[in-house]
């Protein structure tokens, strides 16, 4: 018996604005010759953070830390157990920004 | 905290800029002294480094002697008033299975040659690490600043 269910990989015009890439049609054969389409769209993928200037905070937080936190402790269990704020390391010459 | 460049590093830039070159009268141009052929490394320590001298590095299983090395390298910066951050992408970790807990109160960086650069306190030093547990540096939870 052949198989009820087709799936394929099929453009799909997107809507004005938005990209679509990657949409699954799913058509299902049901009685008397009716057939259901279903299109899945895979969820958005998160783009690449973009390089953060120096001296600038990542425009994409790291996965997995709060906003401010420079070091921390996992357990075993991958719980945060401590942290702190980042390290600052700075020698000072008495600079302005008129003398750079 | 207490921080700063350590004192070779302060002879360096003096003397990179001064005429103290091997051509006599030229500027010294040995590129501060500091290998440039592999990466640095970030080394962790259980007492204070000073300008003159590194605290005493971490010892024992999840730590390697030296340091841990950056895997990639940060943005130069165009002016002296930014900061570079680091590191770039990648997060320091550490997994303490020495046996012991660590107690991390500074950090050098240093050259591949073991050269050090900056140093400095850890916020919230010492940092008291269970055996078993994890130490993590943060993407930019490190930043170099001349002001």
């Amino acid at each position: 018996m052949p198989d009820d269910r087709i799936m394929f990989t099929t453009l799909v015009p997107p809507p004005a604005g938005v990209v679509i890439d990657g949409a699954v049609a799913e058509l299902t054969a049901g009685p008397g010759g009716l057939v259901t389409a279903q299109i899945r769209i895979p969820a958005p993928q998160p783009e690449p953070s973009p390089d953060p200037l120096p001296g600038q905070e990542p425009l994409w937080p790291d996965p997995g830390w709060e906003d401010g936190q420079g070091w921390r402790i996992l357990g075993p269990g991958g719980d945060v157990l401590d942290s702190g704020p980042p390290v600052e390391l700075e020698e000072h010459f008495g600079w302005t920004d008129e003398e750079d | 905290m207490a921080s700063g460049m350590a004192s070779a590093l302060r002879a360096a830039v003096i003397n990179a800029t001064a005429p103290t070159g091997a051509t006599a009268g030229a500027a010294g141009t040995q590129a501060l002294g500091f290998s440039t052929s592999a990466a640095m490394k970030v080394r962790l320590n259980s007492t204070s480094s000073t300008a003159t001298a590194a605290g005493t590095e971490l010892t024992g299983t999840g730590y390697t002697t030296g340091g841990q090395a950056f895997t990639e390298s940060q943005t130069a910066i165009t002016s002296p008033t930014n900061s570079i951050t680091l590191p770039k992408t990648t997060v320091l970790s550490w997994t303490n299975s020495s046996g012991s807990a660590w107690s991390i109160q500074s950090l050098d960086i240093v050259d591949s040659t073991a050269l050090r650069t900056w140093w400095g306190d850890f916020t919230g030093a010492p940092v008291s690490v269970a055996n078993g547990n994890t130490f993590q540096v943060a993407v930019n939870g490190i930043s170099i600043t001349l002001t």
